[in-house]
């Protein structure tokens, strides 16, 4: 196949065409940037548990309503404890509960010496579990639904999900922190 | 398939898997490990954000753009093409989204007639320098020097260069002839001149 010669010219000299070299300002501006993108990550994880608590709340409402409606109607406990749903509730809580201790104790560990977020992260995880309180109450008083196991079991999943996050979060910031102290670019 | 190219093709696998290991400590986080890919790719990627974008600001802009995105969207990252074709498609439509946002047109050659009528002549291979290629390059209509560079410089073909500016492929392919043969005009120019 012919060749041009001007294009073997240049993919020969290829190299020699990238001579410009970038300021060293502009990896600290990504490292800027990587921070902002990191803080608005934690505020959507915070907007996230908002969220779900609010879901949760609405929830308890709506079954709080339904169960004044049909408290004539409603299963007793002793059925609720035979019913799949309540089995699939009681694996469920085995399950995600060692999970989610485990994830516990690891930002137990990170934030050992951060009493301040440590606290955040508390106060954060009481709306969810304030959610979680009403609908167990509901399944006491009998007014609990499929939806409110349902619901329940989601509870734990987004809260392996949002405590997950969290830890990446931690240890992303930690080791980003520490390699800005360990190098001077 | 020729022995240089099997030798590249190795050479690129093996380039793939020394990456591997930093594409993964920088999903985790780890910042030395990004700053390493920086420190490899930045180079190669500025001077691309250089030559789509009209000035050095703009272009430091897009090369710290696309190494944000780069990293936050890194863990997507399949190592289904080396990790520098990958980044590099984040830089180009980078830069041709930002262009486009600024509503800056790119222009072409369109004395299509003209073109057809002058003949091909080859510059004296003595006189050819890179600085030449590049000043005579610089005097294209900006959407032709982009087709020019992706093809030549960055090794694009004209349907991905089609599919990246949005364009016909049959577009592509003559505006690059036609950049060619402006260069060369721009050479014999040059070698005259001096």
């Amino acid at each position: 196949m012919k060749t041009d010669p001007l294009e073997d010219f240049i993919r020969s000299n290829r190299d020699h065409f990238d001579d410009q070299e970038p300021s060293p300002e502009i990896w600290h501006r990504i490292q800027r940037s990587q921070k902002q993108t990191r803080i608005h990550t934690w505020r959507s994880t915070t907007l996230k548990i908002a969220a779900v608590a609010a879901i949760f709340t609405l929830g308890y409402l709506f079954h709080v309503w339904m169960g004044s409606d049909n408290q004539n109607g409603g299963m007793t406990a002793d059925h609720y404890e035979a019913a799949p749903e309540y089995e699939m509730l009681q694996e469920a809580r085995i399950y995600y509960s060692s999970l989610i201790a485990e994830r516990e104790q690891q930002l137990d560990k990170l934030t050992a010496d951060n009493q301040q977020l440590r606290e955040d992260i508390k106060e954060e995880f009481e709306h969810l579990d304030r959610a979680y309180r009403s609908l167990e109450q509901d399944l006491a008083d009998q007014v609990a639904s499929e939806e409110v196991i349902e619901a329940m079991i989601q509870h734990y999943r987004i809260k392996l999900d949002v405590l997950e996050d969290i830890l990446y979060q931690i240890k992303y910031a930690s080791q980003a922190d520490e390699e800005e102290v360990r190098h001077v670019f | 398939m020729t022995n240089e190219r099997r030798i590249k093709l190795k050479l690129e696998t093996i380039k793939l898997d020394i990456h591997r290991d930093l594409i993964e400590q920088s999903v985790l986080g780890n910042q030395k490990a990004q700053y390493r890919l920086y420190q490899l790719y930045s180079k190669a990627m500025y001077n691309i954000c250089c030559r789509m974008m009209p000035t050095v600001e703009d272009a430091e802009d897009m090369l710290q753009e696309a190494f944000t995105e780069a990293f936050r969207r890194l863990s997507g990252f399949r190592y289904e093409s080396t990790f520098g074709a990958w980044l590099k498609r984040i830089v180009i439509n980078r830069c041709i989204n930002e262009l486009r946002k600024r509503k800056t047109d790119l222009s072409f050659f369109d004395d299509m007639q003209r073109f057809d009528q002058t003949e091909e002549k080859e510059p004296d291979p003595k006189g050819v320098s890179v600085e030449k290629v590049k000043k005579a390059m610089d005097d294209l209509p900006n959407g032709s020097r982009m087709i020019f560079s992706l093809y030549l410089l960055e090794g694009y073909d004209h349907i991905e260069i089609s599919e990246i500016l949005n364009i016909s492929v049959s577009n592509s392919k003559s505006q690059f002839m036609r950049a060619r043969l402006k260069v060369k005009e721009k050479l014999n120019q040059m070698g005259y001149e001096n």
